[in-house]
């Protein structure tokens, strides 16, 4: 792999870390502290309680103390100071990591059975087609846009599974082409000569061939995410309200709120979607090489 | 084409499908609102029916008697029940009067005096006679005795048609006394609305129908024929909604009302009648789309032109250079295009924009929104051109990397083609965030408002024509592939030499 896809991939461990610990980075109580004769180290997570009775203010002036730069989650008013919308920023690298998670998780959970289903002909492969045809012709927006009028009380978890269920159509499809071209080798004749089932072959014989191109779609279409989610809360038809995200930033700036806290959104949006760009160029070169196919460089 | 023609028609039930997905979305699972009695049971009040199959059609048989066995048992619902069968009007009558005789005389004489405010309506009998028990019964049973016979279709239909022809007090009068009986005629005879004649004729039958069931809807004197016409589509959405209260469904109908006394059938046959159905803000959704789609067609239009323009230009460059300093660059620039939201583009172009400039500088922002992804694709497919024996023949014969990119242009272009069924969904919500951003008015801004007043019939609309357009961008997009590239057409071959 070349150093930019190192680099990529370094920068994305980090936001997934960043999402891990956005309650540390973003919270009331310093990252390293030395009190009492010791050094506390994330007080506000390895001891709580004995943190509880300590008065910060106090601290500030008597030890040496390292804190976050800013406040647990705060809401987004007009009023948020600098420090506030920062801490936005990190918790809206959590709310991204779960949303494209979910996404990836359901779209792979439901594209690759049935793609593989329907490249083995056991699900009517009209079927597929005439699905693909249709989540073609209904761009999420519409879905998310009639979703939020119908049943605004699904939030979070609706926007998971509409974007889930659309990407999962478009995995399939991959899925099935694949599983058709490696159908046709001789190790899957050689496998099913030998008595192999039809299940079995798919999943001991055929799938492994197919993890490459999936990955690499399921790294588009992470980016995708990302970049949808920027864009469809940034409408308001996102996640909802009371649920941090860079989109809703972007979307807060242009009301003139929150000016440099966009600016931090948008080169959050900015990198991580140029990242999985670059990560999925990278793996599309590395399989494809692998399978002597044409590279892309 | 005759795979094209085929796929066509498949958009159909396509479409089809797509609106009962989206209604399914769209419309929460109906919950009956109103007071708690009003919640168990299907025949009272505002009562939403299900969403595309209605097991229970409710007509104005079952509704009539259902209310006038709570009336006569004194049931604790009762109040609701007489307002409920005053709402129902004349057209209850031929059920409940008949059915009379079958309850034991407490019960005859509560509906009786159930009936007493609409005796008045009708304006039959004296205020005495129908408050008093004894005497309202016998006014009622009599009534029926005498009047039974006008309670018939064919009867409704001459009275109506007199009035329509000519509002005199007796003509008047008469069609008062059938009260929501006569509704159905008078409904029917409202449209069509072309020539100042039809509007007289909607006056009167307008102002009759508002009479009875007390609606403002009423054509004003010197109206012309577009606001008769207006009234006219007022009175067809309450009948839309309110038909099922007034008219008995009898075999096939009642089959049919399964599926169409429900509110995706309320839908269906709103958007058959008006246009594509009203909106929130009263217009038909078809003038309402005619009227903002320029705007959002020329943003998406403008993506499409330029962001190829660019994006083949800068993919050419790429390849033609590839491993050097302009590759690096451009395919930098396309990740980066890529990447970037086109909402943080068009926040940071907002405040530039200056009136008139607005559309210029959105369709800037579209171009460089969508020139990102076209780029890399053009540079993959011209360097996969580039490795084949024609060009590697070229290139031995001293051909420069210009030049073989050119000629590698026709192989490579089919790439870009094929993107742009798939790429057009993420620029109709690019084109929306844009419009949004730069508040231009058009269909995004539209949609946005709807969502905000829960506007069905306008989120419909636009899922069925976004969809069409897709559909049919799609197969062009396929059509123009085949006749580009002679090999998919030879797939194509192959495959439907298999089909068949």
């Amino acid at each position: 792999m070349r150093l930019p896809a190192k680099l990529a991939l370094l920068v994305l461990s980090h936001l997934v870390l960043v999402a891990v610990f956005a309650d540390l980075l973003a919270s009331e109580s310093p990252l390293l502290v030395r009190h009492a004769g010791s050094w506390w180290v994330l007080p506000g997570v390895t001891a709580p309680a004995a943190w509880g009775e300590v008065d910060p203010a106090a601290l500030d002036s008597t030890s040496p103390a390292l804190w976050a730069p800013v406040r647990a989650r705060p809401a987004l008013t007009s009023g948020a100071s600098g420090a506030e919308l920062v801490s936005l920023c990190i918790h809206g690298s959590r709310s991204i990591v779960i949303t494209t998670l979910g996404v990836l998780a359901l779209a792979l959970a439901l594209g690759v059975p049935l793609g593989a289903l329907a490249g083995r002909g056991v699900v009517w492969d009209g079927l597929l087609s005439r699905a693909v045809e249709l989540t073609g012709a209904l761009p999420s927006l519409v879905v998310v846009a009639a979703l939020a009028t119908g049943h605004a009380e699904l939030g979070w978890l609706g926007f998971v599974i509409v974007l889930g269920a659309l990407r999962g159509v478009e995995i399939a499809r991959l899925v099935r082409g694949e599983v058709l071209r490696v159908s046709g080798t001789e190790f899957v004749l050689a496998a099913r000569a030998l008595g192999g089932s039809p299940l079995r072959v798919v999943a001991r014989h055929v799938l492994p061939h197919v993890w490459g191109p999936v990955i690499v779609s399921a790294t588009f279409t992470a980016a995708g995410v990302v970049a949808l989610e920027a864009a469809l809360s940034y409408l308001g038809l996102g996640l909802p309200d009371d649920v941090p995200s860079w989109g809703r930033l972007l979307g807060h700036a242009g009301r003139g709120i929150g000016v440099g806290a966009a600016l931090a959104a948008l080169l959050a949006i900015l990198v991580t979607t140029a990242c999985l760009y670059v990560v999925a160029d990278a793996l599309d070169d590395h399989l494809s090489a692998r399978r002597g196919g044409a590279s892309r460089v | 084409m005759r795979h094209a023609l085929r796929r066509i028609l498949w958009i159909v039930p396509t479409l089809f499908v797509i609106s009962l997905a989206v209604f399914w979305l769209l419309t929460p699972r109906p919950t009956p609102h109103g007071t708690e009695l009003e919640a168990d049971h299907p025949f009272f009040g505002d009562h939403s029916p299900p969403r595309f199959v209605n097991t229970r059609p409710t007509n104005v048989r079952d509704r009539a008697l259902t209310l006038m066995q709570r009336i006569a048992s004194a049931d604790p619902g009762e109040e609701l029940a007489r307002r409920e069968l005053t709402r129902l009007g004349g057209a209850a009558l031929p059920h409940v009067l008949p059915a009379l005789d079958s309850l034991d005389p407490r019960g005859r004489a509560r509906v009786a005096l159930a009936l007493a405010p609409l005796g008045s309506r009708m304006n039959l009998g004296t205020p005495e006679e129908l408050r008093s028990p004894e005497s309202a019964v016998l006014f009622w049973t009599r009534f029926w005795q005498d009047r039974a016979i006008e309670f018939r279709p064919a009867v409704v239909k001459r009275v109506v048609a007199r009035l329509s022809e000519k509002s005199t007090a007796g003509r008047r009068e008469d069609v008062r006394q059938l009260d929501t009986y006569a509704l159905p005629e008078l409904l029917d005879g409202m449209s069509p609305v072309e020539t100042p004649e039809d509007v007289k004729r909607v006056r009167r039958l307008a102002a009759a129908a508002a009479r009875i069931v007390e609606r403002p809807w009423r054509v004003p004197k010197d109206a012309s024929v577009g606001e008769a016409r207006g009234v006219v589509r007022l009175w067809q959405a309450w009948w839309l909604e309110h038909r099922s209260d007034y008219v008995t469904h009898d075999g096939a109908e009642r089959v049919l009302s399964m599926v169409s006394d429900t509110q995706y059938g309320r839908w269906a046959a709103s958007a058959a009648l008006n246009r594509l159905g009203i909106s929130a803000s009263g217009e038909t959704v078809l003038d309402l789309f005619l009227a903002r789609a320029p705007v959002t067609l020329w943003l998406l239009v403008s993506a499409l032109v330029g962001g190829w323009l660019v994006g083949i230009t800068l993919g050419l460059v790429g390849a033609a250079r590839a491993q050097r300093v302009p590759d690096f660059a451009s395919s930098a620039v396309a990740v980066v295009l890529c990447a970037l939201p086109v909402s943080a583009l068009s926040t940071a172009a907002a405040p530039v924009a200056l009136p008139g400039l607005g559309h210029a500088l959105a369709a800037l922002v579209m171009v460089l929104g969508s020139a990102g992804l076209v780029s890399r694709h053009q540079r993959t497919a011209t360097r996969v051109a580039l490795d084949q024996e024609f060009t590697r023949t070229a290139r031995a014969f001293g051909a420069g990397p210009w030049r073989l990119a050119r000629w590698s242009f026709r192989a490579s272009s089919v790439a870009a083609l094929s993107l742009l069924g798939a790429q057009l969904p993420g620029l109709v919500t690019a084109a929306f965030v844009v419009e949004h951003a730069l508040g231009l008015n058009g269909l995004g801004a539209t949609t946005l408002r709807a969502i905000a007043s829960r506007d069905i019939a306008w989120l419909m609309a636009l899922s069925m024509a976004l969809g069409t357009a897709l559909a049919l961008l799609q197969i062009s997009s396929d059509a123009l592939l085949a006749a580009m590239d002679p090999r998919v057409r030879l797939g194509l071959l192959r495959k439907r030499g298999a089909a068949e």
